[in-house]
């Protein structure tokens, strides 16, 4: 973004140009307040000065045993429910949920993507949690990433079966027999996008439960493009950290634009040792399984479907086709220069409210209408799914 | 053509030498207006003016900043007249989205004939996407201006602050003109824009559908346009809605607007004596498509939409029987086409 856009975003922010929203355009979200602008900019400040690369303290440091408490406090309070799944042929999963307060309330099924972790989603599952709406949050890692078993296969068929095996396994844990009035809503970020769409494209496996499908910045051909510079960024990314707050500030630094996220996410990246816990080269071999049909796997899911993309409109032929049909619900963030490839880590609230949003639009109409908007038909009958 | 007072302006040809600040029309439609003040005839300065900017504007060179918030200025002192449901007489050539694809604009203009030779009814999306919204846009509401009883620009749901900053004409106007002034001219001048026309009183055109808050056309002329388009209520629907297979209403997979069913179509046509509502909004791959049994009809004008998507373009005559035939046409042919570079993130997984 240029200096002149800044500017003139900064004047849009404070001026008196008219700015009601509309949908398709992330600026009808809420705006930035000045103070939460200072706010990061002495959370910037502050980290400067506790640069670890400039000293040469001991791990860990005092700050780091704050981080990592912080941390571990979370993981332990926030989601009430902490299991490991186990499967015949298939790693153990470990997972976290936090239930909805009534039992016929919608669940989130969060998947992150590669070198990641569920905990990518801790600061979405708090503002969902903080929602009016009452929502049940599910969430795992990925065989090989977080606290999850290893095993070598990537492929992406067998990463859409042990989703599978995890949300069945889930429904017959925790949703209770009477279980045909949930919905479960799939959130996936990259290549768990790509996941998830492949699952729900591919009737061989039982989702009936699922009513609606959100992708975080994912799009097949940006993707496929993309992973041609990903060896020399894996080559070039240290083995090892120094510090937690080195790894923090390591990160925030080009990937991630939100320091309070940073703090729950990366800790959850790394081994006791500071190396990281996944081996990103072993998924090598498995990229060009990725993302392939991405694209067609999303637009096949006949229910509801939100693209939510971090900073560019990026959309391949087959998705501007099928979004200029309006098949889809499209949003960009780019009025913000805080928000990266992990929209959901540097937005959370932003994100947390398109989603929501778009659950309430898609389950129930009707309601949507009169108690959100005010609107009330005034003819031809209904508004239907 | 015959005049229709229900009309209230005259194409500046004819009246160029009327004296300067005469009201035009001034009869007893101007009291049923929605807007107060009176229409100013243009001034034969200003006509050679707009000739010229029309001259420039055709060899796909964008018009100076002083020149675009002149140009503004006029269209304002011409769009704040329109109704919200403008008449249009036949004969009259329907257009879908244009999407900043200028060289299929000039090649529309090249099917359908010469504007003011050919009268033109655009319904709306005529920035975003393409590389040319700057000269579409200045080029049609030139056009507007300078032969506006000849050419009626409606608003599409493109034609928003807030869609522009996402999909490709602020960061066009910035490139072009250093800054977002030219942005802002227009995005203030596509407030005044109509937002549906009715040609002959039969056929009711507007950028999207119809509304679950919006019955009879009546309701339409109640509705206050000048403001940027609305996240939700009757306008948001006009400009956003879409056909659907499936009866009644529908929620909209878009996030705004809304599905309607062959049932809403016959009924609103029924109640408004209607024969056809004629819209755009949704790229369809011969150009036009039919829905609701000939209720509904969708015309999409840009060619090989994005230079990507491998679509035809269509437009539709209205002669004065309402007889009606469709014209398809592929993408020009021009040398330096600009190449589709999009940026690669750094990290993606």
């Amino acid at each position: 973004m240029s200096d002149l856009h800044k500017a003139f975003m900064r004047r849009m922010k404070r001026g008196p140009v008219p700015h009601t929203g509309v949908p398709g355009a992330a600026s009808a979200l809420p705006e930035l307040t000045e103070d939460e602008l200072l706010d990061d900019q002495a959370t910037i400040a502050s980290l400067a000065h506790h640069n670890p690369s400039q000293s040469s303290s001991p791990s860990p440091t005092p700050e780091d045993d704050e981080i990592h408490k912080a941390y571990q406090a979370f993981k332990s309070s926030f989601f009430t429910v902490h299991e490991t799944y186990h499967f015949n042929g298939l790693p153990s999963i470990n997972t976290y949920y936090r239930p909805p307060e009534t039992p016929h309330s919608t669940i989130f099924v969060c998947l992150h993507g590669a070198g990641s972790s569920a905990l990518t989603f801790a600061k979405f599952a708090e503002e969902v949690a903080r929602a009016e709406d009452d929502v049940g949050i599910f969430l795992y890692d990925l065989r090989g990433h977080g606290d999850s078993a290893k095993l070598d296969d990537f492929g992406l068929d067998s990463l859409a079966k042990e989703l599978s095996a995890v949300v069945d396994e889930f429904v017959l844990r925790h949703l209770p027999a009477s279980n045909e009035l949930r919905s479960i809503y799939c959130v996936g970020h990259s290549l768990g996008g790509a996941i998830m769409s492949k699952y729900l494209s591919d009737d061989t496996y039982e989702h009936r439960l699922v009513k609606g499908l959100i992708l975080l910045d994912i799009v097949e051909e940006t993707a496929v493009r993309s992973l041609v510079a990903m060896p020399t960024f894996i080559a070039n990314r240290p083995f090892k950290f120094k510090s937690l707050s080195h790894a923090i500030e390591w990160h925030m630094n080009f990937l991630l634009f939100n320091e309070d996220s940073a703090l729950l996410s990366i800790p959850d990246l790394l081994n006791p040792d500071l190396t990281w816990k996944t081996d990103l080269s072993l998924t090598q071999p498995f990229w060009d399984s990725w993302f392939h049909a991405l694209t067609e796997n999303f637009l096949k899911f006949k229910s509801p479907k939100l693209l939510i993309l971090s900073t560019h409109e990026t959309l391949d032929k087959n998705l501007i086709i099928g979004q200029m049909q309006g098949k889809y619900q499209l949003v960009v963030f780019n009025n913000s220069n805080k928000s990266g490839h992990f929209v959901h880590e540097d937005l959370p609230k932003q994100v947390c409210i398109c989603v929501l949003d778009f659950l309430r639009r898609n389950e129930n109409p009707g309601k949507f209408l009169r108690h959100n908007l005010g609107v009330v038909p005034k003819w031809g009958g209904q508004i239907n799914k | 053509m015959d005049l229709d007072t229900d009309v209230p302006m005259e194409d500046v040809e004819e009246h160029q030498l009327r004296q300067s600040g005469q009201p035009a029309g001034a009869d007893a439609s101007a009291a049923s207006r929605p807007f107060s003040g009176k229409k100013q005839d243009l001034s034969l300065t200003s006509v050679n003016q707009l000739d010229q900017w029309i001259d420039k504007l055709s060899k796909c060179e964008p018009l100076s900043e002083a020149d675009v918030k002149r140009l503004c200025d006029m269209a304002i002192d011409v769009l704040q007249f329109e109704e919200n449901v403008q008449p249009v007489q036949v004969p009259v050539t329907i257009c879908g989205d244009v999407h900043g694809q200028f060289h299929d604009l000039i090649e529309l203009f090249k099917i359908g004939g010469p504007c003011p030779d050919t009268n033109y009814l655009f319904m709306g999306d005529y920035v975003d996407r393409g590389y040319y919204s700057v000269e579409t846009v200045s080029y049609l509401v030139c056009m507007k201006v300078r032969y506006p009883n000849r050419i009626t620009i409606l608003r599409g749901n493109h034609e928003s602050r807030q869609i522009t900053q996402v999909y490709g004409f602020y960061d066009e106007c910035l490139r072009k003109y250093g800054s977002a002034t030219v942005w802002k001219l227009f995005t203030d001048l596509f407030d005044y824009f109509p937002i549906t026309a009715l040609v002959d009183n039969k056929v009711f055109c507007l950028h999207g559908g119809l509304s679950p808050m919006i019955e009879t056309i009546d309701q339409v002329r109640e509705l206050n346009r000048i403001q940027e388009v609305p996240h939700e209520g009757p306008m948001c629907d006009l400009l956003w809605s879409d056909p659907d297979d499936r009866g009644g209403w529908g929620i909209s997979p878009r996030g705004a607007g809304f599905t309607f069913g062959q049932d809403i179509s016959e009924q609103f046509n029924h109640t408004n004596d209607l024969s056809l509502i004629a819209r755009a909004h949704q790229l369809v791959m011969e150009g036009f498509s039919w829905s609701h049994q000939e209720s509904v009809v969708t015309i999409f004008s840009a060619p090989n939409y994005c230079y990507r998507c491998g679509n035809q373009a269509a437009i539709m005559e209205v002669d004065e029987q309402h007889n009606r035939q469709f014209l398809q046409y592929d993408p020009s042919v021009r040398p330096g086409e600009p190449t589709v570079t999009r940026k690669t993130p750094d990290y993606f997984l």
